[in-house]
């Protein structure tokens, strides 16, 4: 895309590098060699086989888990621990609190961080009404569906100003009509909010759909991230011709990251 | 065929279930009657209708209704003190691994002793009185509110206290916001066994050191070989206890139902 600054004259948001991860040190790496830098305000897409470790390096840049080797840093800040400034999606909709109403539940990071009660509803109220949720707002989570319960999630990530959302495949438990829905109006949200968001999926299409890049990540164990691929198409993105052509670039880089070789150019149009 | 289809359609109706409840009382009742009529010692099993009669003279004598508020205000007292206390020991051994590798040992011994084990000490430590009844009933309730409040407590959602840690929330915030509210429906299992268990605590305390209640009741019965009247005291005690249930029931679910994310509470 033509008028974004250049890449090399802004620092990134965020920072990965040589990053790898072992659960036991008996055991190979799950992923290896990992380095990854994220713009601010850019959406990123993990991509990647289940067991790639992409949920792992999610884990990570929020503070859960810690890499085994490498640094991850925020700002040129190394991260050490979980904190507000990375607001969390999770794939579940267990991390909402029941005994919360969905306006609660979407006040909670504010009344956390010690904001007063006028401007919390006010917050609340502009975040629900942007995940079309403000009918639902005095309703409890076990009164919505699934859809609705990461709609729930996602502006309980935005009603802050954290510099990152990051999102662990948060419609993948959800059917694909449903799902179909949350990406188009995530895109929108993101393209009015344009808040820095980290997304782990292993779906192709979803990936297209959203993201500005795309890393994909090879197989685990010892994954690695084989490539980036930018995204350069317009939003909202419709099934046109040159989506389809990303759909296959991406297919055919997938392929490529599991059988741990370079991506053969040539094969693909795009 | 097709009346036996419709009966067992009709079972399953309140009506039915009220009426078969009734049925099986009646006929308990019926078979009762004449065993006792069979044995022919009130001494040895007094007939329903003895028990009827000791149960009214029971119910409208005053010194008896004073025996029955006595042991409800035990229970209650004892009971509320326990849950309480069973609830912050839970939370504590609970939340925190140092406190849970000191105490479980403790609570996995005390928990297995009876109640009224410990009727003896408590005299001696509190004297022949009130508070070691309280002693007893307080002993009662404790560990089941703390063990459940314990599970409940293991039992959060693994992403709600990732949440909790994500927006930042302290270690005495997630206690008090995520991990009580998420144990409450374990508190109340452990409650409503505790209140049971409060019920059988206090008979044995007041038929060993009481001087009122309905367990010194039973237990004084035995003076005048009235059995018909110990009969009549453990019906009262059943039927109070089963009201406290049913008490305990509708508050739970009037003042806890939004802990239930929609789940019918056990």
């Amino acid at each position: 895309m033509t008028g974004q600054p250049d890449v090399q004259t802004v620092p990134p948001l965020l920072e990965v590098s040589g990053v790898s991860y072992s659960y036991k040190p008996s055991l190979p790496p799950v992923m290896e060699g990992i380095d990854l830098s994220i713009r601010s305000g850019e959406f990123f897409v993990l991509l990647g086989p289940s067991g790639c470790g992409k949920t792992t390096i999610l884990n990570q840049v929020a503070g859960f888990e810690k890499p085994t080797t490498g640094t991850i840093s925020l700002k040129g800040e190394k991260i050490t621990g979980p904190a507000p400034d990375r607001a969390v999606v999770f794939q579940g909709h267990e991390s909402l609190l029941g005994w919360l109403t969905v306006r609660q539940n979407v006040e909670f990071p504010l009344k956390v961080a010690g904001v007063g009660t006028g401007e919390r509803r006010a917050r609340a109220q502009k975040v629900l009404e942007l995940v079309e949720l403000a009918p639902q707002a005095d309703k409890f989570p076990h009164e919505l569906s699934g859809g609705m319960k990461q709609r729930v999630q996602i502006a309980r990530g935005l009603v802050t100003d954290s510099r990152m959302i990051l999102m662990d495949e948060p419609f993948g438990a959800l059917d694909a009509q449903t799902r179909g829905t949350l990406q188009a109006e995530l895109s929108d949200i993101w393209e009015r909010e344009r808040r820095t968001v980290l997304f782990i999926t292993h779906d192709i299409a979803e990936a297209v759909i959203l993201a500005d890049r795309v890393g994909v990540m090879s197989s685990g164990p010892r994954a690695y991230l084989h490539s980036i691929v930018p995204i350069d198409l317009p939003r909202p993105r419709r099934r046109t011709a040159e989506f389809n052509e990303y759909i296959d670039l991406l297919e055919a880089t997938v392929s490529a990251a599991k059988a741990r070789r370079p991506l053969e150019t040539g094969t693909v149009a795009a | 065929m097709s009346a036996v289809a419709a009966a067992r359609v009709d079972l399953s109706g309140r009506g039915a279930r009220v009426g078969l409840g009734l049925l099986g009382v009646v006929v308990v009742a019926a078979a009762w009657q004449a065993v006792a009529a069979a044995t022919g010692n009130p001494l040895v099993l007094p007939a329903p209708t003895d028990v009827v009669t000791a149960l009214v003279q029971l119910v409208t004598d005053p010194q008896t209704r004073t025996d029955l508020l006595d042991t409800v205000r035990r229970v209650v007292a004892g009971f509320v003190a326990g849950s309480v206390g069973g609830l912050l020991l839970g939370a504590g051994i609970g939340s925190f691994r140092v406190v849970r590798e000191l105490l479980n040992p403790y609570l996995n011994f005390l928990r297995t002793v009876a109640p009224i084990a410990w009727i003896v000490p408590a005299t001696i430590w509190l004297g022949v009185g009130e508070p070691s009844i309280l002693f007893v009933v307080v002993y009662a309730a404790v560990f089941p509110v703390a063990i459940n409040t314990i599970s409940g407590i293991a039992a959060v959602d693994a992403d709600k206290l990732r949440m909790a840690r994500a927006v930042g929330l302290s270690p005495v915030g997630t206690f008090a916001r995520i991990l009580v509210p998420s144990a409450v429906p374990f508190v109340m299992v452990g409650a409503r066994l505790g209140l049971g268990l409060s019920f059988m605590a206090v008979v044995g305390a007041e038929m060993i050191i009481g001087q009122s209640g309905l367990g010194y009741v039973i237990y004084d019965a035995r003076t005048f070989s009235n059995t018909a009247l110990m009969f009549a005291g453990i019906l009262v005690l059943g039927v109070v206890g089963y009201l406290f249930d049913l008490l305990f029931v509708g508050l739970r679910s009037s003042l806890f139902r939004k802990y239930y994310a929609g789940r019918e509470a056990a």
